[in-house]
């Protein structure tokens, strides 16, 4: 499995490729555009997009699908029904998405906003931006916070440290890494 | 992505090394080895998925050289040559760098979290979205480098220069400073002491 970071320079965000070793169907994380540069490296690797994983619905994560439908019959799938009115497939904790090889791994995480989710292949986790490298997502209010660090903690911080995560905005990280370093996390310990 | 096969010692599930079966840890001639891949970094201009973890090398050549998709965590580098060398997607992290020299490289979704960085160089450089949380610098320079959207996060700067570098959208939040230089960077647009995630 590859995974190829692209840069969403409109909103300062990551969407990600997801491949197999060889050419077939692959998943976007977080389209949050869909540029020719995106495009180039999916026509290159001999890869077709047929899955789309939202982590939430903010624009910076989702505002590629609009001419990513106009090339690709994927389906989308989000905590909500739909997205920029384009209809979805819902998912929920503990659910699972198959594209290809590839399995996924729904997991909820409630925090950052109401439908955020991360997901998780192998030894890989796609956190959107619950968890990004030494912080924690930014909330509206105190119940929010209290909801984001609670849902890390008992869904992400039982994964092992060698996870590598690849969050919504930022470098990546690890989980080993996040355990030691994240303020945020260690001052709710 | 970072090496496939795993270490052929009974119960070990960690990936072996690249050009071995093994992985660092249950090497059974670990000298022979460091020559083996000494030789085979020197030899080679791209290097794309090689699982490097938990090695101890030194003046190794990386200059002008392409490290994609790469492993190099709890690793130990000294005095090894990255001028001009391009890193993507590389987990450094964990290891300890001294006096080695990134000086014009280009790094990009690099991680050296938790890692020491000691009288290194990365002058002139493109540090962009890679991390350094919880990472400790000691006499180090980054001057005249683009630091664009990097995270030092909980890392411990000591005697470490960022003169004239761009830092938008850098973090420095919880960061110990400690004869750090910021002279002519753009202060204002990075974020310190306060936490901010992303928007």
């Amino acid at each position: 499995m590859r995974v190829f970071p692209h840069f969403v320079f409109t909103g300062f965000s990551n969407c990600y490729l997801v491949a197999p070793d060889g050419p077939g169907p692959a998943t976007l994380v977080d389209p949050g555009i869909f540029d020719g540069e995106l495009l180039k490296l999916i026509e290159k690797n001999k890869l077709y997009i047929s899955t789309v994983l939202i982590t939430h619905t903010h624009d910076s994560h989702i505002e590629g699908i609009k001419t990513l439908a106009k090339i690709y019959e994927a389906g989308i799938y989000a905590f909500r029904e739909t997205v920029l009115d384009f209809k979805t497939r819902v998912i929920r904790q503990g659910d699972k998405i198959k594209c290809g090889e590839l399995l996924f791994e729904v997991i909820e995480l409630p925090g950052h906003s109401r439908d955020s989710l991360a997901f998780k292949i192998g030894n890989y986790l796609f956190t959107g931006d619950t968890l990004t490298a030494g912080l924690i997502g930014t909330v509206v209010h105190a119940y929010a916070r209290g909801l984001l660090i609670s849902s890390i903690k008992q869904k992400l911080f039982n994964l092992e440290d060698s996870v590598y995560i690849f969050p919504g905005h930022g470098p990546p990280t690890t989980i080993g890494i996040e355990r030691l370093y994240n303020n945020a996390l260690k001052q709710a310990l | 992505m970072f090496g496939h096969q795993t270490c052929e010692h009974p119960s070990c599930n960690n990936t072996a090394l690249h050009l071995s079966e093994y992985c660092s840890q249950h090497l059974a001639d670990k000298q022979s080895y460091i020559e083996k891949i000494s030789a085979f970094i020197n030899e080679n201009t791209e290097f794309y998925g090689l699982n490097l973890s938990g090695i101890t090398v030194s003046k190794l050549n990386f200059s002008q050289k392409s490290i994609r998709f790469c492993n190099f965590s709890h690793s130990e580098f000294t005095q090894c040559n990255f001028v001009k060398s391009s890193l993507y997607m590389v987990f450094a992290d964990f290891s300890v760098f001294k006096s080695c020299d990134f000086s014009h490289s280009s790094m990009k979704w690099t991680v050296l979290s938790g890692s020491l960085m000691e009288d290194c160089n990365f002058l002139e450089s493109d540090l962009v979205r890679s991390a350094f949380v919880g990472a400790e610098t000691k006499n180090c320079k980054f001057n005249n480098s683009d630091l664009y959207s990097s995270r030092f996060v909980s890392a411990k700067l000591h005697h470490t220069e960022f003169m004239d570098c761009n830092i938008l959208r850098t973090h420095f939040e919880q960061t110990l400073l400690d004869e750090v230089s910021f002279k002519y960077s753009n202060m204002a647009e990075a974020y310190f002491d306060k936490e901010v995630g992303p928007a």
